[in-house]
């Protein structure tokens, strides 16, 4: 079994409520399948050419601020359209991946110890890891969005800056 | 004669009786902002005398018979019941001198009819004379003696420079055209007299060479020679005229073509500036599509570095020491895991080789074996094995030998799963991108710096293109020349200085031809005199000489007079001139009037060392034209003429900007007994409008304002346009 192929035969969801400003930093054209060029992105204002590009953005700030907020039960979520192994740059998927697996609450050697089914349960925690921490970040953005609108208004580096801030 | 007032009813926007302004001697300003209804106090005053108002659609004054009812005031129209509504404008002249006064009224009357106004054609003008002291003034009927009153108000030549609008001072004094001075001189001197005095002189050298011609042929000794002669005389005379004739007209176009050079030696330098900001604004412009576009594609990929150049990892390596750490164990407790079983299978065949190995496998069988344990004895040998003996244990061997077996030749995996790969690879991958993590500060330090640099050069270019642009406008509405214009100019200046060049040469060519038959003249009037047998009367001689001495003192005469005039005029201008320019720095140098070819002047401002001034701005040339066509005035100060009459002008001051408006007063004050102006500079700019009232130098007269009852912007509907007359003194 090839687990990192399990795993990104997957596709994770995020919670609909971060929609809106999604959609405000990211090309509308392309946004689920996600091809905007460089050009495109910077012409209209936005900072990420896909979905999965502020997804995973998302996600590496709530893994480096070790931020992790379940999303509710009852919120609505939305699901990727494409599975994390169409996401580029791979290296980057792989390095959240990597993060991810080593926040995963067992022991690698255990895990080789596990069934397949058992083993498709652990990937499924992965994504769900994924999501939560992710939600962390669309967290971050969010209060940040409230706190101090005027951050991400002219600024082309407003992303980079919020990497930097505890 | 100085106008003592003006009484306005229902005449355009003054509506109602009570628009009456008083006036006295010294400068008199009417103020208001455009739209206020300045100009139609300057056309109440051009209507009365003239029966004309300027029409600014047409750009021209036209009759009452054009524009009939709309001299009367809308709110009068919309106002009156049927009957009649009419609109008059009376002034008050008073003739100082005489102590004697004149009222001039023209009144326009329409009928209205069920609402519907019937315009008739022609307005009606009275003249009251008074002599003060009498009571009552008289009415003035006889139409001859009305033009006679009104020609010496304000005489027909000097009109236009006496009454005269801002906008109209560019053709008064037309500097393209080169006998503008001259036809002003012409009007206000008594030049004309000598140039017949030329005339006379001219002929009677003329008469006085034929009578001396007739009597050279009579004594001649040879009549048929000099009939030859004689005819050959004529017709050479008649080649100079002719010549002389083509010079006059060559030089015509000489100074023509001089003249425009100069004007466009003027505007060349301007746009030649024009022409180079232009070239430098093409330039900037370059640089800086060429900076926004490095700019551009910089931002492009900037946002596009944060997941190319992995910006977005900046401060996660502690991700990967995480995972690192995770790794390593798990690897050490795989390998643990192996040593164990490398170590387990290693004991197990140390064991299978100290086991039976002298038989095969199941020999003896297997149940054989089992037998000989139970009965704890070797059938093979017969030999005792107590259970448990090592003799026992020898047998048991024989019985788990291919359990030992079983499992070191067991090749089943240690683990169900082998993700080592997989964890490998997210190990080696994190370990080259936290490499990269390390570079990304100063990655995104050198991409900022870059884009901060280009930025700073866009502001520069960005500056640089601002100023050019400032000074390609500041040019542009200094010398009104569009881009357009000034490759219009250079070309155009090439081809007329082409010209005068051409013109030059033609003059010369034709000067030297009037020299050849001159010479043949000398002789054939050489041949002449040697034919005379007897002596020609010395009265006949004298009298040629003194005629054609004659001729020359005429020209001379009027030549000197004419420059003299000139140069008076000269002097007056640049009083005027610098008064008025006292107050502005920029202004500079002085007018000088040139001489042209043919004779005319025209005006241009020379530097101290006599050197003329390019490229002056348009305030400085109207300021030129103000002070030349007040020269005209204020030299004939001797004939009373600037105590006589009345300046009238609408917005002069409006050409040339706030700076000169004080200097323009003080001039106007000191040059006029009484002048009226329109202006708006003194209607929002406080300070300039106390400097008016107070200052010392300026001889003042009544200032009012004018104030519409509606807004300009808001004046769709007329019907309820009246204007307000207050005095401010």
């Amino acid at each position: 079994m090839e687990l990192l192929k399990k795993i990104k035969d997957k596709a994770p969801e995020y919670n609909s409520q971060h929609e809106e400003f999604i959609l405000r930093f990211t090309v509308g054209q392309g946004g689920k399948a996600g091809s905007a060029g460089e050009e495109a992105t910077f012409e209209q204002g936005k900072q990420f050419s896909t979905k999965f590009e502020i997804f995973m953005y998302a996600t590496l700030l709530g893994l480096k601020n070790n931020y992790r907020l379940p999303i509710p039960e009852n919120a609505r979520k939305i699901s990727f359209m494409y599975y994390i192994k169409h996401w580029q740059p791979v290296d980057l998927v792989d390095f959240i991946l990597m993060g991810l697996i080593s926040k995963l609450d067992i022991d690698f050697n255990e895990l080789e110890n596990k069934d397949d089914k058992e083993i498709e349960k652990e990937i499924l925690n992965l994504r769900k890891l994924m999501e939560e921490y992710a939600n962390g970040g669309f967290d971050k953005i969010r209060s940040k969005l409230e706190s101090e609108p005027s951050f991400f208004v002219n600024n082309d580096n407003c992303f980079l800056d919020l990497l930097e801030e505890k | 004669m100085i106008i003592e007032k003006i009484e306005l009813v229902n005449f355009m926007c003054y509506h109602g009786k009570d628009n009456v302004m008083d006036f006295t001697e010294g400068i008199n300003v009417i103020i208001g902002d455009n739209g206020y209804g300045k100009s139609k106090l300057y056309d109440a005053f051009y209507w009365v005398l003239y029966d004309q108002v300027f029409v600014p659609e047409k750009k021209e004054f036209q009759n009452t018979k054009a524009v009939k009812s709309k001299i009367i005031s809308d709110k009068a129209k919309a106002d009156a019941k049927d009957g009649k509504v009419s609109a008059s404008v009376s002034i008050t002249f008073h003739n100082l001198e005489k102590d004697n006064v004149y009222i001039l009224e023209r009144k326009y009357t329409a009928n209205i009819m069920d609402g519907k106004i019937m315009e008739t054609n022609d307005s009606e003008f009275t003249i009251m004379k008074k002599d003060l002291s009498y009571l009552n003034a008289k009415m003035v009927n006889d139409e001859e003696e009305k033009r006679r009153i009104v020609s010496n108000i304000l005489p027909p030549k000097m009109k236009d420079y006496l009454w005269f609008q801002g906008e109209q001072v560019e053709s008064i004094i037309d500097f393209n055209k080169q006998d503008t001075l001259t036809k002003a001189i012409n009007v206000l001197s008594s030049i004309t007299r000598y140039d017949e005095l030329k005339e006379i002189a001219i002929a009677a050298a003329k008469s006085g060479n034929t009578e001396y011609d007739r009597e050279v042929r009579r004594l001649s000794k040879d009549i048929d020679k000099s009939e030859q002669l004689g005819k050959e005389k004529t017709k050479l005379e008649e080649r100079i005229a002719d010549l002389q004739k083509d010079e006059t007209e060559v030089i015509e176009n000489l100074s023509r073509a001089e003249t425009r050079c100069e004007t466009l030696l003027n505007k060349q330098a301007d746009a030649q500036k024009v022409n180079e900001l232009q070239e430098r604004k093409k330039g900037v412009l370059k640089l800086l599509n060429e900076l926004n576009e490095t700019l551009k594609e910089e931002q492009f990929s900037f946002h596009g570095k944060m997941f190319r150049n992995k910006w977005v990892l900046k401060g996660t390596e502690s991700l990967h020491a995480e995972f690192s750490n995770r790794f390593i164990a798990y690897e050490n407790k795989k390998l643990e895991k192996a040593a164990e079983t490398k170590a387990m299978l290693t004991a197990e065949s140390e064991i299978v080789k100290k086991l039976q190995t002298r038989l095969p496998l199941d020999v003896p069988e297997p149940i054989y074996v089992q037998r000989m344990l139970d009965e704890e004895k070797c059938l093979v040998c017969d030999r005792e094995a107590k259970k448990n003996s090592d003799a026992w244990q020898k047998i048991k061997e024989l019985i788990d030998r291919p359990d030992i077996k079983l499992k070191s030749t067991d090749s089943e995996p240690i683990v169900k799963q082998n993700f080592t790969d997989d964890f490998k690879r997210l190990y080696q991958n994190g370990l080259a991108l936290t490499h990269r993590i390390e570079e990304i500060d100063s990655d995104i330090k050198d991409t900022l710096k870059k884009i901060s640099n280009i930025n700073a050069k866009i502001r520069d270019a960005n500056k640089e293109m601002n100023k050019v642009e400032e000074d390609i406008q500041k040019l542009l509405s200094d010398t009104s020349l569009t881009s357009e214009d000034a490759l219009d100019i250079l070309n155009e200046y090439s081809i007329q200085n082409k010209k005068a060049r051409d013109f030059k040469d033609e003059q010369n060519k034709i000067t030297q031809q009037i020299e050849h038959f001159k010479t043949g003249l000398r002789s054939v009037n050489d041949q002449l005199k040697e034919l005379v047998t007897g002596e020609i009367p010395k009265w006949l001689i004298e009298k040629k000489d003194v005629l054609n001495d004659f001729e020359i003192i005429a020209g001379n005469t009027r030549e000197r007079v004419f420059n003299n005039l000139i140069t008076q005029l000269e002097k007056e201008a640049n009083g005027h001139y610098e008064a008025m320019t006292s107050g502005n720095k920029s202004a500079r140098g002085q007018i000088k009037l040139r001489r042209l070819p043919n004779g005319n002047f025209m005006p241009e401002i020379i530097d101290n060392n006599g050197v003329p001034l390019l490229g002056s701005n348009t305030s400085n040339l109207i300021l030129v034209k103000l002070a030349t066509i007040m020269a005209i005035i204020s030299a004939k100060s001797n004939d009373g003429v600037v105590s006589f009459y009345t300046l009238i002008t609408d917005a002069p001051t409006s050409v040339f900007g706030e700076d000169y408006t004080i200097g323009f007063c003080k001039t106007i004050s000191k040059v006029y007994r009484q002048s009226i102006i329109m202006s708006k500079e003194f209607y929002k700019n406080q300070n300039l409008r106390t400097e008016l009232l107070t200052n010392s130098e300026i001889k003042i007269g009544k200032v009012y304002t004018i104030t519409p009852s509606i807004p300009e912007t808001e004046r769709s509907n007329r019907n309820n346009l009246s204007t307000k007359i207050e005095a401010l003194n």
